[in-house]
C-alpha cells in the first residue's frame, strides 16, 4: 500500500493515452480528446478537399469529416481492412474521424517518462509530435492533435 | 443574448403573451366590443406580463402592464361603463408594441430603456375619462392645458380652475402617521377612500398611494386636496377617526375657481389637531365595498363640469384609485391585516390563479432537442433496416421473425412521422398577425376592408413560419395600399361591394404549402408595369414575347415601384423584392397574377419543412448525388447531334433550339466513372432564375425526400464553399449523399 502511494508520488501525474499503429510506428493520443472508436464505414468523397481528408461519414446522424493519418504523415496509403479503425476525436467541439491502421489499447504514461521529441527525431514529422512516451511495451509517439487537425 | 434561462423564459413568455394579446384585441376590434372573455383574458395577460417584468426588474414594462391592467380591472368591475373600445384597443395595441420593442431590446442584450411615460400618460388620461374624472371632450384638447402646469405654485395641487359645485369648498388635509405603524400608504389610501365618497374631487401627494410610497409619507406626510360639500367638522372627524394618525392639519382653501393657482398658505382657519392616540378602534375606515365604489363612480360621472385634469405626474387619478387595488394591494396583502386587503385579495387571487389554465396543454421544447430526436428516429429506421436485411439471416426461413420485423418497421416508421410532425405548427399565428396589419393600414388609409383567413390550421415547419411573416406583411400591405380602391364609390361603379376584400389562404399541395393572398381591388396595371420595366431597362427579350404573368412579376424585381408617390406604407420599390428574396431563402417561390379591375392574387409556394428537400438521386461513378427536383426541367439521353463543341473545347447541348453549357459531374467532382461518352449517360437540364445548364451524369436512380444538412464546418472553413455542392444528406441506407447546388452551376 505504502509502496503504491510512493510510486504515484514519484511519478507525478499519469496521463492515459490511446495508442494506435500506423505502419511500424505506435502513436499515442490523450484519451480525453477521444470520443469513440468505430470501424471504417462508407466514406463519401467531397470534391476539392486536400488529399488527407478522405470525405465525410455518418456518425449516428451527425456528419463528420475523416482524415487519413497515413496520408497526413505522408506515409504511402494502404487499402482499408477490418483492422482499420476510425478514432473520433473532439477538437474544441469539432468532431473529426482519424483513420489509423489499428488501435492497440490504452496505456498510462507518467509525465516524467515523456521526453521532448526534438532529441530523437528531426524533420517535418516533428510538428505533429508533442513528445515521446516510454512504456514497457515500447516507445509511443504522442500526437499534437491541434497541429494534426488544424495545420493546413 | 444572455444564457440566463430565466431571462430566456421571460422573453419567450412575453412574446407569446403579447402575440396572444394582439389576437384578442383584434378579435375584439372586429366585433366592435371587447366582451367579458376578452376583458378577462387581456387582464390576465397584462397581469402576467406585469408580474414577470417586475420580477425581472424591467420596470417600464411592468408599469405599462400595470396601468393597462388597472384600466381593465376597472372595466371588469364596473359593468355600467361604456368605454370607447376603439380607444382602448388602440391603447392596448400601443402597449403591445411597447412590450415588443422592449423585449426586442432585451433580446439584443440591450437595456430595456424605452420611455413609458407618454404611453402611461395616455392610459391614465383615458382612465380619468372612464372614471368620469375627466369629461371625454376635455381629453381631446388637453394638449393645451399641459403647458401651464408649470404655473402650479406653492403646492403640488392644481386646485385652480375648479368649478366648485354650489356649496362646495376645498380643504387641504395634511396627515402624519405614527412612526412605525407600517403601511402608511395603505392607511392614507383608506382615508382618501373614505373621503372620496363625500367629495367631488380629490388629489393626493404622493399621487399613487398604492404604489410603494410609504417612505415618502413617513417623511412628509400625506397631503390630500378635496372638494366637498361636507362641512369642516365632518372632514375633521373622519380624519381623526383613522387609526395611527399621529397628527393632522386641515386647511380650508380658497375655492380656486379663479384660474390663478391658490396659494396654500391662505387658510381662513388653520386647525392643528393633535389626534389622541386613544382613538376608538371601532370601524376606523370602511373597506371599499364594490357597491359603494360603483355608486361613487356614478356620482363622479354625473358631474362632468369637473374640469379637465391637467396631465401632470403628481396630479392624476386619485379618483381612479379604487380601481387599482388588485395588483399593488396584492403585493402588500399577505403581510397586511388592513381592511383594504379584504376586497382586493380575492380579486388578486383570482387573477393569479387564472393564467395557469391558459394553454395548459402546450409545452415549449428547444428546437435543438427536436432536431436530435428527429436524427435519432431516422437512425432507428436505418438500424431496423440493417437488422431485418442482415446478411446473416439470408436463406433462413424465419416466419415469426418476419412478422415481428414487419411490426417493428411499421412502428419505427410511425415514430419517425410523429417526430417530424412535432416540428410543424399551424400557420394561424402568422396569419393572425396580418389582422393587425390590415387594421392599422385600413385606419391609416381610411379604407374599409374585410379580411378573411382560410386554412389557418395548415401546418408548416417552425423555422419557415418565422421567415414567413415579413413577406406576408408586405404582400398584405401592398394589397391594402395598391390593390383596394381608396374610393368606395369607384368600387360600387365597377359592380363590386363597397367594402374591399382580402383573403389570405393556406393549403397543402403535396410536399408544398401554398399560401395565396387575394384582393378584389383594381388589379395590376399591365401597361404601366410594362412601361416602367422598359424605362428601367428590365426587359431581357422582345416586348411582344412577354406574357401577362411575366409582366406582373416585374413588380417583384428589385427597385421596382409603379407608385409614383412614396407613401409611409409603400411605394419605395423595396418590399416586394425583399419579400421575394425572403421566400426564396426558405426554398419557396412567389408569383403574382392579376385581372385588371378584379384584383390580384399573390401565390407563395413553400416546402412543408425547411429541412426536407425533394430531389432526384443521380449516380456518378460510385457516388450518389441529389439534384433538387424543383430545378430540373428535363432529363434525356443525349444524341450525338445534340452535342456541340466550340473551338475552345467547351461542350454544349442543343436543347429546344438553344445551346446550353454542359457540366460533366465526374470531371467537376474528380470522380472516376466509366461513363464518359454522352450517349451512355444521361443529360439533366437544370435551371435557376432562367439560366439553364446540362448536367451530365451516369444515370438517374429515383426520387427521394431528403433531409438537408450542412457540410461540416471543418471542411468549409478550410476550402470555403465547394462549387456545385450546397449541402449533404443521409440516405436511407445510412450513406451520405451530396446535394448539387444548382445556382452555382448555372451561372
Amino acid at each position: 500500500m505504502d509502496e503504491m502511494e510512493i510510486q504515484v508520488n514519484n511519478k507525478n501525474v499519469v496521463t492515459q493515452y490511446l495508442t494506435f499503429a500506423i505502419k511500424e510506428e505506435d502513436y499515442g493520443l490523450e484519451i480525453a480528446v477521444v470520443t469513440e472508436i468505430i470501424r471504417v464505414q462508407t466514406i463519401t468523397q467531397v470534391p476539392e478537399l486536400p488529399d488527407y481528408i478522405k470525405g465525410i461519414i455518418n456518425l449516428r446522424g451527425r456528419i463528420i469529416p475523416v482524415m487519413d493519418v497515413r496520408v497526413r504523415f505522408s506515409i504511402e496509403p494502404q487499402e482499408y481492412d477490418d483492422r482499420t479503425c476510425i478514432i473520433v476525436v473532439d477538437v474544441q467541439g469539432t468532431n473529426i474521424g482519424m483513420i489509423v491502421d489499428t488501435v492497440r489499447g490504452v496505456v498510462d504514461i507518467a509525465d516524467e517518462d515523456v521526453t521532448d521529441p526534438s532529441s530523437h527525431r528531426s524533420g517535418y514529422e516533428n510538428r505533429y509530435i508533442s513528445g515521446i512516451g516510454k512504456t514497457p511495451s515500447g516507445v509511443k509517439l504522442l500526437l499534437n492533435l491541434d497541429k494534426v487537425v488544424s495545420d493546413y | 443574448m444572455s444564457n440566463d434561462p430565466m431571462l430566456e423564459m421571460f422573453i419567450f413568455e412575453n412574446m407569446q403573451l403579447t402575440e396572444r394579446l394582439e389576437e384578442v384585441l383584434i378579435e375584439g376590434d372586429q366585433l366592435g366590443i371587447l366582451n367579458e372573455e376578452h376583458i378577462n383574458e387581456i387582464f390576465r395577460i397584462m397581469h402576467t406580463i406585469k408580474g414577470s417584468a417586475a420580477m425581472m426588474e424591467y420596470d417600464n414594462i411592468a408599469t405599462v402592464g400595470h396601468n393597462v391592467e388597472d384600466m381593465f380591472y376597472f372595466i371588469r368591475e364596473n359593468e355600467g361603463v361604456n368605454p370607447d373600445w376603439k380607444v382602448i384597443v388602440d391603447l392596448c395595441l400601443e402597449s403591445a408594441d411597447f412590450f415588443k420593442q422592449e423585449v426586442a431590446k432585451i433580446q439584443a442584450n440591450q437595456q430595456a430603456d424605452g420611455d413609458d411615460t407618454v404611453l402611461i400618460e395616455k392610459i391614465k388620461k383615458y382612465m380619468d375619462i372612464l372614471t368620469g374624472k375627466t369629461p371625454p371632450e376635455a381629453s381631446a384638447d388637453d394638449g393645451g392645458d399641459e403647458g401651464d402646469t408649470s404655473a402650479d405654485v406653492g403646492d403640488e395641487f392644481s386646485g385652480r380652475g375648479l368649478d366648485l359645485l354650489p356649496g362646495e369648498q376645498c380643504f387641504l388635509v395634511h396627515v402624519f402617521f405614527e412612526t412605525g405603524c407600517k403601511m402608511e400608504n395603505i392607511r392614507a389610501y383608506q382615508i382618501t377612500n373614505t373621503l372620496l365618497d363625500l367629495s367631488s374631487h380629490i388629489e393626493t401627494v404622493p399621487a399613487e398611494l398604492l404604489e410603494d410610497c410609504s417612505d415618502e409619507i413617513i417623511a412628509n406626510g400625506v397631503k390630500m386636496f378635496i372638494c366637498t360639500k361636507e362641512p369642516f367638522d365632518i372632514i375633521n372627524s373622519i380624519v381623526s377617526d383613522v387609526l395611527f394618525v399621529e397628527r393632522f392639519e386641515i386647511k380650508v382653501m380658497d375655492s380656486g375657481a379663479a384660474a390663478v393657482p391658490t396659494p396654500v398658505e391662505q387658510p381662513e382657519e388653520a386647525v392643528v389637531a393633535e389626534a389622541p392616540v386613544e382613538i376608538p378602534v371601532e370601524a376606523p375606515v370602511e373597506p371599499q365595498e364594490p357597491p359603494k365604489t360603483k355608486g361613487k363612480k356614478k356620482k363622479a360621472k354625473e358631474e362632468p363640469e369637473t374640469p379637465a385634469e391637467p396631465a401632470k405626474p403628481v396630479a392624476p387619478t386619485v379618483t381612479a384609485a379604487p380601481v387599482t387595488p388588485s395588483a399593488p394591494a396584492k403585493e402588500v396583502a399577505p403581510a397586511s391585516a388592513a381592511p383594504a386587503q379584504a376586497p382586493a385579495a380575492p380579486a388578486a387571487a383570482q387573477a393569479a390563479a387564472v393564467p395557469a389554465e391558459v394553454k395548459q396543454s402546450f409545452i415549449s421544447v428547444n428546437v435543438d432537442k427536436l432536431d436530435k430526436l428527429m436524427d435519432l428516429a431516422g437512425e432507428l429506421v436505418i438500424s431496423v433496416a440493417m437488422v431485418i436485411n442482415n446478411p446473416d439471416l439470408a436463406g433462413l426461413n424465419l416466419e415469426q421473425f418476419e412478422k415481428a420485423a414487419a411490426m417493428l418497421s411499421k412502428n419505427t416508421g410511425d415514430l419517425q412521422d410523429i417526430i417530424q410532425s412535432v416540428r410543424m405548427i399551424p400557420i394561424s399565428s402568422t396569419f393572425h398577425k396580418m389582422h393587425r396589419i390590415v387594421r392599422d393600414v385600413s385606419r391609416k388609409l381610411n379604407k374599409d376592408v374585410e379580411f378573411t383567413i382560410l386554412g389557418e390550421e395548415t401546418e408548416v415547419d417552425k423555422n419557415l413560419i418565422d421567415n414567413l411573416s415579413d413577406p406576408l406583411m408586405h404582400i398584405v400591405r401592398n394589397a391594402m395600399d395598391h390593390g383596394i380602391e381608396p374610393d368606395s364609390d369607384e368600387r360600387e361603379r365597377n359592380g363590386k361591394p363597397r367594402v374591399g376584400s382580402i383573403i389570405l389562404e393556406a393549403r397543402n399541395s403535396g410536399s408544398d404549402v401554398i399560401i395565396t393572398c387575394t384582393d378584389d381591388g383594381r388589379g395590376i396595371n399591365r401597361d404601366k408595369v410594362l412601361a416602367k420595366a422598359i424605362a428601367q431597362g428590365m426587359l431581357t427579350k422582345p416586348e411582344s414575347e412577354y406574357t401577362d404573368k411575366e409582366i406582373y412579376n416585374f413588380v417583384m424585381a428589385p427597385g421596382f415601384s409603379t407608385n409614383d408617390t412614396v407613401t409611409e406604407l409603400s411605394g419605395r420599390g423595396v418590399g416586394m423584392d425583399v419579400a421575394k428574396r425572403n421566400i426564396e431563402k426558405i426554398g419557396g417561390s412567389i408569383a403574382v397574377d392579376s385581372t385588371p379591375g378584379h384584383g390580384t392574387v399573390n401565390t407563395i409556394r413553400i416546402p412543408l419543412t425547411l429541412a426536407i428537400l425533394a430531389g432526384i438521386e443521380i449516380k456518378v461513378g460510385s457516388n450518389i448525388y441529389i439534384v433538387p427536383t424543383l430545378n430540373i426541367r428535363e432529363s434525356f439521353k443525349p444524341q450525338a447531334d445534340q452535342i456541340v463543341v466550340d473551338p475552345d473545347g467547351n461542350e454544349m447541348i442543343l436543347f429546344r433550339g438553344e445551346c446550353y453549357p454542359i457540366v460533366r459531374l465526374h470531371s467537376l467532382f474528380s470522380v472516376h466513372s466509366d461513363v464518359t461518352t454522352f450517349q451512355d449517360g444521361i443529360m439533366i437540364m437544370i435551371e435557376d432564375e432562367g439560366m439553364m445548364t446540362g448536367l451530365f451524369a451516369d444515370m438517374l436512380i429515383g426520387e427521394q425526400q431528403v433531409v438537408l444538412k450542412p457540410i461540416p464546418q471543418f471542411i468549409t472553413e478550410r476550402i470555403g464553399q465547394i462549387r456545385g455542392i450546397s449541402g449533404c444528406t443521409i440516405l436511407g441506407n445510412g450513406n451520405i449523399s451530396l446535394i448539387i447546388d444548382v445556382k452555382s452551376l448555372t451561372q
